[in-house]
């Protein structure tokens, strides 16, 4: 799964899989009709677009599913997926640091 | 005992989709320059008291624009005063109509006004040049620069101006574009008023993003909404302002219309190429409807 613009893996230790990701309060996103999705950071003015797996991830991230529900969720719409758990963290790892996911929920 | 007289200009007073001005200028010579630059803009016909004042004024060979309180530019070409000027009067004006989607884009309806054309880009890019080589096969323009639409129905909204030229875009406009109206004696060097805008709404079916490359044959490579919609909303003052509305508008748009990245080579092919795209996508109904 791919993020841009920034597409690198990350390992931050605040998405070492214990906690349960949320929103930023000043993120707007939007559904593309291709599945993808754009987030922008109202506050510190940054676009983020997500493909369909990617989009899939932000939408659980509400506060209620740890990584592993979320792979759950990823493995029910995308059963072909490989690597879900390291995509998952690669990709919370990515929304954390342009300041999509809540400091609150780390 | 009169010892001097000076006959003053009354101000222009004009309407930008509903953005009343009056503009004082009291260089006779600047007086009729700003005439025609900002001739595409409706006359004002009662303007509220309370309008917003703007002034060109020339002291010390600097001409500076200005509102009361608030200098906004000073140069010492009168040509990039009016580019000031003008820049200033649509920006303000656009700032007034946070219902509509703004973006930096030339747009031109199809010679049937079947379908509206984006051409998004920085300054550069070569949308006015790409503009020109359309409007010679029968497209209408909309705008060299600034393209608004209407996020309901994501048609294109008339707002005629006048387009910015550079140096290498004049030889397009003695090759059969504008002879009516073209007359360096009267448009100050740098501007060119089409002689013909497109004046109804069109749905906006075909969204390039062109890139220069001389010399070479063009070439368009499809773009997938996740791919197209970030490059809407970079180009969008919109998104700053109303980030909901500009994100939902992108959105819809990238469903609507045929997006795609367009290297730009020789002009005359690339100018043909998109006119069949253009007309093809008029003709086409959108799998995503607005």
């Amino acid at each position: 799964m791919t993020i841009s613009p920034s597409a690198t893996s990350h390992s931050t230790p605040a998405a070492s899989g214990e906690e349960r990701p949320q929103k930023a309060a000043c993120v707007t996103d939007e559904l593309l009709p291709d599945g993808s999705m754009v987030l922008y950071h109202t506050c510190a003015r940054r676009l983020v677009t997500l493909n369909p797996t990617a989009a899939l991830i932000w939408e659980c991230c509400d506060g209620a599913h740890d990584p592993a529900a979320i792979a759950a969720e990823v493995r029910e719409v995308f059963p072909d997926a490989v690597n879900v758990e390291a995509d998952i963290l690669a990709t919370l790892g990515t929304l954390i640091d342009h300041g999509m996911i809540a400091d609150a929920a780390l | 005992m009169i010892v001097s007289a000076q006959t003053v200009n009354a101000p222009l007073q004009r309407d930008l989709l509903g953005y009343c001005a009056s503009i004082t200028i009291p260089d006779a010579a600047a007086y009729d320059a700003a005439a025609q630059v900002l001739g595409a803009f409706r006359p004002a016909r009662a303007i509220p008291v309370d309008a917003p004042h703007y002034t060109l004024t020339c002291d010390y060979g600097l001409w500076t624009v200005s509102r009361p309180g608030t200098r906004f530019a000073t140069d010492g070409e009168l040509t990039n005063g009016l580019l000031a000027l003008e820049w200033q009067l649509v920006t303000d004006a656009l700032a007034a109509r946070s219902d509509l989607f703004h973006l930096h884009a030339a747009a031109l309806a199809t010679p049937d006004n079947g379908a509206g054309v984006l051409i998004v880009g920085d300054s550069g890019s070569g949308k006015t040049t790409l503009v020109l080589a359309l409007m010679q096969r029968g497209f209408l323009p909309y705008s060299d620069d600034v393209a608004l639409l209407n996020p309901d129905t994501l048609r294109l909204r008339p707002f005629p101006r006048a387009f910015h030229v550079r140096e290498g875009t004049y030889a397009l406009l003695d090759d059969g574009l504008g002879a009516p109206v073209w007359d360096e004696a009267t448009m100050p060097h740098g501007f060119f008023l089409p002689p013909q805008y497109a004046v109804a709404s069109a749905p906006v079916r075909l969204v390039l993003f062109p890139i220069l490359r001389p010399g070479q044959p063009p070439e368009l490579v499809p773009l997938s909404p996740g791919e197209s919609a970030p490059l809407l909303l970079t180009q969008t003052l919109t998104l700053t302002e109303s980030p909901t509305l500009a994100l939902g508008t992108a959105a819809r748009l990238t469903g609507a219309a045929d997006c795609y990245r367009l290297f730009t080579g020789d002009l005359t092919a690339t100018a043909d190429r998109v006119a069949t795209l253009a007309i093809e996508a008029a003709t086409r109904t959108p799998t995503v409807a607005p």
